[in-house]
């Protein structure tokens, strides 16, 4: 490395990589765990947020957990949490939905109201 | 730092006024102000690590150690506050209670700078229980005998063994108050690269370092009526012997000297300087050999015997320069047992062979298995300058009073150039007046050569001996003795001819002689020495009757076989260690 | 590059080591493989946390969720219940002292809460191998400013303004220290960094070395900048192989980024760090004993002046500055003067780390402001004393400092407070003492320490704190006399004033301070022969108390030595002459009937 500009890209790249340990990102998707949301397939949403993450250049600004929220008939969840906006629960997500809720809601701002567990 | 600069302070009130570098301690004694000290020695490396020369100085934490600390512009010192004295005297009282403290048996009675200095201060109890250890002396050395339980760790020894001779045979070991002085792995003297030099003997300022003495032995032989006992004395020796009697410094006490040996019951009394007057034929023809036959060269002198072992230790490489000639004392003792016996019609065995050195590596040079022949030793033993004082101490002679006497005949008579053996240049100005004259043919007009004399830690001549020109070099100390042949090794300088002498000033500054530490007292005992080379009649090796004499009737020539077989030796490597 | 959703941080300092994260680490690699998660979860290898009473320790983030104590088989728990099923362990999650409810976040911890961490401000958030972790956190971005934007005096006066003071012991300005090696005339300078930490207990610098070590390096660079250096030393322990093997990673990662060698960031600087391994001894954390270590001497000090900033290494103008200290001058160059002035007190800036250790709950770490007092690191951070034992001194300064008793739990602690009531910072290591502490037996502790580590050059340090051991030796041994107190302090005030470098002027503090404070308890081993604090065996007396004995015999049968005799269910009576002090029936005893 010759110059500060090099330096600072390699901070910007090495903090996206640890920005979850820095509760910084701008966004955090939370999947249901728990037994039943294992059984209904969060894994495989847990799989599809990553790799949206990835092929949008997200990380450092997403951060995606596991929690164990439950709730019967509805799993899996997925709450999405972004500073200065109400929470958004959706329910019985499946991968497909993942990647719409994605587009929509985490890159555009956009609820997909359809899925949005009722309260 | 600026020499030049002054420094403006005060010491006890008085206003003083120094160079810019000067110690505390200095200045003090500039001002008439004397300041006890221990590890402080003014040729050594500062340590202030005994810490007995502690002062006051106004704005300072604590106390400071004076022998270490510069001057500085505006200092306030006091050098006698009650805090001081009392701090002074609790570190004496600690080193005693750490000393062992067997005072009436101590080779330094009366001598010792411990013991002075718990008398100033007046340490009249120890309040704390005996700090001593009890380790066995290391009496492994022929040469030095060294006793841990009464050292003081003031690092002296240490100091002078790596700084001055670079040899470090010497270090620290353990902490605390385990801390000791000793050799790597606490091996002995006689199992390290130890010189026998004794220079850390002439430093020790208590009784943890001595000379193996071999006083015992000369009275026994001088008693025994079977035996006739010969003794040689060294050059260096008359121009010190006095100092133990109270003497002026530089008094040559020869003559006294003499009749003192007599009186001891010597048969015969030689002087040293006659085997000096061979050597130089001897040494001088193999350099003029050397010369003719292209080499080795340079040739290195071979009369110290702290150098001939520095040399087996860490040049072994430059063995085959060193001159195959036994030092002086040698030679004297393999022409006492073969040529005077001769003479005498006495049996070799029957011949007990003394000499009197500055210098304590001799002790361990006449013990050299190649140092005899048949089991006879050329030299039975071997007593230093102050050996020699406590025996006519002992003897209840008085050396001022004494009538001044000469030396026996033929081995007692000697020249002007083996005098000055015992001076730095010396080996080397009289091997120039013989050689130059010998390659000439003519006399010489000027036979001082003032390049070579002086303290100089390496002095450099270039000296016209006939159309040619010698390159010659004298070192004293043997850390300058192994930095110029570190040069000379990789090629940075090239010699024909060098001395080296393993003490700092030459044998006058040996380890056995009477312990001084003043480049002042050393400059006297070399004018001593120079007045005996003036006071001659001959000066010139070759133009010493006894040594042709020699020549003639016993060994041919310089150079001949029974000179190789009697007065030339060889050398082995050593380990570094 | 694959993007992993949780990190698990698991530390890899000494201590944790020693309690086997290196198992657990393995645990976790091979666990998460099995599940398939080794894509999803990162396991990440730190410094250390600072909370080494209850290592191992892991970290998983992004909860931030704190497990203490982890072993090998709960890794299976951590790795399907809480990263896969997103549950939080709780039997796992620490659980504070004073509080009812496990405390699951890092962040929500007393023992961090409190804390304000600068030189530790990486210690178990960064992986210390991975040179990058350590620009993600504006690493070596100090070196690019001071090089880019600042000259060599500016960088001086910064570190002068910020009024940081050596955090190793003695306390000197380190700004003024750079100043003088930078106006010292030398044709080369050296910076060395004293990473020989020898207090007993003290181990910040380890832990900075071990978890940060890209920091020290850095500033290091800053300072060969600053004074016209272009080669460093770090001088080591031997006996911090982690550390050793950290540094020597991150020398070789910083050369391979251009952080440190030829012309850094094409500025013209060039400067380079080479290791030196001491072994241990601890006066060669004294600046000229380490000088002498480092150039292949034995580690002694020599007298003072000249000084090292003038003619320190091969003679050279030379800075050395502590590990702690170093690692605040990156965060001191980014954030301000002004930000690290806003810390601390009137004249001890920033913050201080402790390493708390004897009596008290959390044993371990800390960083907190200069100015922070005794009472708020030991209750509010530390947890207090365990088993309810009462505070009666505190140790700081380690075998220099001295005991700080509980009338001054309250003031602010900073370099200035501690030397006026007799103690010292020192390097920071705080050993808490209650009531069974005999102050006479600690006092011996340290001179015992000072007399092994003394390097035995001059002759009041050598001499002079044998002669002090050997009295509190015959003090706690029921030999003492009239006269011995006295003795000490002569001794002591001649160590103090003629010792040659500031291992032995400060090693009868632990005497002294003991003295001033607790002078009655030397009065009574010395003139009652009783041990008030019932340490000292050769002044225990050992007695059954017939009132309270109701002659149940386990103490008989406890004995080692059949001292106790007695018929069951009347009092019982101990034998003084045969019994050996050993102290099995007192603990033994359930009606607490044995005095001593």
């Amino acid at each position: 490395m010759k110059s500060w500009e090099e330096l600072n890209q390699r901070r910007d790249e090495e903090r996206s990589k640890i920005s979850l340990r820095r509760s910084e990102a701008a966004v955090k998707i939370i999947v249901g765990g728990g037994t039943r949301g294992i059984a209904a397939g969060a894994r495989a949403i847990t799989s599809t947020t990553l790799d949206e993450i990835l092929r949008h250049h997200l990380e450092g600004k997403a951060v995606v957990q596991l929690a164990a929220v439950e709730q019967e008939g509805c799993e899996p969840l997925v709450r999405i949490e972004q500073p200065g906006k109400e929470p958004v629960v959706y329910q019985n997500v499946t991968p497909e939905r993942m990647q719409r809720i994605f587009q929509q809601h985490v890159l555009n701002g956009e609820v997909v109201k359809e899925w949005v567990m009722a309260s | 730092m600026n020499p030049l600069k002054m420094i403006k302070l005060t010491i006890n009130d008085r206003s003083v006024e120094v160079a810019e570098g000067t110690t505390i301690l200095e200045a003090a004694a500039q001002a008439g102000i004397n300041i006890p000290t221990l590890c402080h020695h003014p040729e050594l490396r500062k340590e202030g690590s005994c810490r007995v020369c502690v002062v006051e100085v106004e704005g300072a934490r604590s106390l400071v150690a004076s022998c270490v600390h510069p001057v500085m512009e505006g200092m306030v010192v006091r050098t006698n506050t009650d805090r001081v004295r009392w701090t002074r005297k609790n570190i004496i009282e600690l080193l005693v209670a750490a000393h062992d403290r067997d005072c009436l048996t101590c080779d330094r009675n009366n001598n010792c700078e411990l013991q002075r200095l718990a008398q100033d201060y007046g340490v009249r109890e120890v309040r704390f229980p005996a700090a001593v250890r009890h380790d066995p002396p290391d009496c492994s050395s022929e040469s030095i005998i060294r006793d841990t339980n009464k050292c003081i760790l003031c690092g002296r020894c240490i100091r002078v063994c790596k700084d001055i001779q670079g040899v470090s045979a010497l270090g620290l070991a353990f902490r605390g108050s385990r801390t000791k002085v000793g050799p790597a792995f606490n091996r002995g003297l006689a199992n390290v690269a130890c010189t026998n030099c004794g220079q850390c003997v002439a430093v020790c300022p208590v009784g943890a370092l001595k000379e193996r003495s071999a006083i015992d032995d000369v009275w026994k032989a001088l008693n025994d009526k079977a035996k006739h006992v010969v003794v040689q004395v060294a050059p260096a020796v008359r121009a010190a012997l006095g100092e133990e009697f109270g003497m002026r410094e530089g008094s040559l006490v020869t003559g006294k000297m003499v009749a003192a040996l007599r009186r001891l019951g010597f048969d015969r009394v030689f002087d040293t300087q006659f085997a000096a007057d061979v050597t130089i034929m001897e040494e001088g023809h193999e350099l003029l050999h050397r010369l003719e036959n292209g080499g080795p060269l340079p040739l290195i002198t071979s009369c110290s015997p702290g150098w001939i072992k520095y040399c087996e230790h860490f040049y072994p490489q430059l063995l085959a320069n060193v001159s195959s000639c036994k030092s002086p004392q040698q030679i004297f003792g393999a022409l006492v047992k073969t040529y005077y016996a001769e003479n005498q019609g006495l049996d070799p065995k029957s011949i007990f062979s003394v000499s009197v050195m500055p210098c304590t590596a001799k002790k361990f040079e006449a013990a050299r298995p190649e140092m005899a022949r048949d089991g006879v030793r050329d030299v039975d033993a071997v007593l230093t300058t102050r050996e020699l004082a406590r025996m006519i101490r002992e003897a209840g002679l008085d050396l001022p009073s004494l009538p001044e006497e000469e030396f026996d005949l033929p081995m007692g008579m000697s020249t002007g150039a083996g005098a000055i053996f015992g001076v730095t240049g010396g080996v080397m100005e009289a091997a120039l007046r013989t050689v130059v004259e010998t390659v000439t043919g003519k006399e010489l007009r000027h036979i001082e050569f003032e390049a070579v004399r002086g303290f100089n830690g390496v002095k450099e001549a270039t000296v016209a001996v006939g159309d040619r020109i010698l390159r010659a070099a004298v070192v004293h100390g043997l850390a300058n003795a192994g930095e110029l042949l570190g040069r000379f090794c990789r090629g940075e300088v090239s010699y024909d001819f060098i001395e080296i002498m393993a003490c700092p000033g030459g044998c006058i500054a040996g380890g056995g002689q009477p312990r001084s530490c003043s480049k002042e007292t050393l400059q006297m005992r070399a004018n001593a020495l120079y007045r005996e080379d003036l006071g001659k009649k001959v000066r010139k090796s070759h133009e010493n009757p006894a040594v042709q004499e020699v020549y003639q009737k016993f060994l041919g020539k310089p150079l001949s076989e029974k000179s190789h077989h009697l007065l030339h030796t060889s050398y082995e490597k050593r380990s570094d260690l | 590059m694959a993007f992993y959703r949780s990190h698990v941080l698991v530390c890899g300092g000494t201590g944790c080591t020693s309690s086997g994260c290196q198992k657990v680490q393995e645990a976790l690699a091979t666990s998460l493989k099995r599940e398939g998660l080794d894509k999803e979860v990162a396991v990440v290898q730190t410094g250390c946390f600072g909370f080494c009473r209850l290592g191992p320790i892991v970290i998983v983030y992004p909860e931030g969720a704190f497990y203490t104590q982890v072993k090998p088989e709960d890794v299976p728990d951590i790795v399907t219940e809480h990263l896969i099923k997103g549950k939080l362990v709780e039997r796992l999650l620490f659980k504070e002292e004073m509080h009812e409810k496990p405390v699951s976040l890092y962040g929500d911890i007393d023992f961090y809460k409190k804390q304000h961490r600068i030189a530790l401000r990486n210690c178990g958030a960064i992986n210390p191998e991975k040179i990058g972790e350590y620009f993600a956190v504006d690493g070596y971005q100090a070196l690019a400013k001071v090089l880019h934007t600042m000259t060599p005096q500016e960088v001086i006066d910064t570190i002068k303004a910020s009024g940081l003071r050596g955090r190793g012991g003695g306390g000197f300005l380190t700004g003024a220290k750079w100043e003088f090696a930078a106006r010292a005339v030398g044709d080369k300078k050296y910076v060395v960094c004293n990473a020989d930490e020898g207090d007993p207990g003290a181990f910040m610098d380890r832990s900075v070395l071990e978890g940060d070590p890209h920091t020290v390096l850095e500033a290091m660079a800053i300072a060969g900048y600053a004074i016209g250096a272009s080669q460093g030393y770090i001088y080591v322990r031997a006996e911090y192989p982690i550390a050793v093997e950290r540094l020597r990673t991150a020398i070789a990662q910083a050369r391979e980024e251009g952080m440190l060698g030829e012309n850094i960031f094409n500025k013209g600087f060039s400067f380079d760090i080479e290791l030196r391994l001491g072994s241990g001894a601890f006066v060669c954390g004294e600046e000229t004993a380490l000088l002498a270590s480092v150039e292949g001497k034995r580690g002694m000090p020599r007298p003072r002046p000249p000084f090292p900033a003038v003619k320190g290494l091969l003679g050279c103008p030379t800075i050395i500055n502590n590990v702690e200290t170093l690692a605040n001058i990156p965060p001191i160059i980014l954030k301000g003067v002004e930000w690290f002035t806003s810390i601390g007190t009137e004249r001890s800036k920033g913050t201080k780390v402790f390493a708390l250790a004897g009596k008290i709950n959390n044993t371990g770490l800390v960083e907190v402001p200069m100015g922070t007092t005794l009472r708020e690191i030991i209750y509010d951070i530390g947890g207090g004393l365990p088993g309810g034992k009462t505070f009666k001194a505190a140790q700081t300064g380690g075998p220099s400092g001295g005991c700080i008793p509980v009338q001054y739990l309250d003031i602010p602690i900073d370099y200035d407070s501690l030397a006026e009531i007799g103690s010292m910072m020192g390097s920071g290591g705080l050993i808490v003492m209650d009531e069974t502490s005999c102050m006479v037996d600690i006092a011996k502790f340290f001179l015992e320490f000072t007399q092994d580590e003394s390097c035995g050059k001059c002759t009041p340090c050598r001499e002079g704190t044998r002669q002090m051991l050997e009295i509190l030796k015959r003090i706690t041994g029921g030999q003492g006399k009239p006269g011995d107190i006295e003795l000490l302090e002569d001794l002591a005030e001649t160590i103090k004033a003629a010792s040659l470098c500031g291992l032995g002027q400060t090693a009868p503090n632990p005497v002294l301070s003991t003295l001033r404070y607790f002078r009655e308890e030397y009065e009574a081993h010395i003139n009652e022969k009783r041990c008030p604090a019932g340490v000292c065996q050769a002044l225990l007396n050992y007695r059954i108390e017939p009132e309270k004995c109701k002659g149940c015999g386990l103490c008989a049968k406890e004995c080692p030595v059949g001292a106790i005799t007695g018929e069951r269910k009347s009092p019982f009576v101990l034998d003084a002459g045969k019994c050996i002090k050993c102290g099995a029936c007192v603990a033994k005893c359930p009606f607490k009937a044995i005095s001593r």
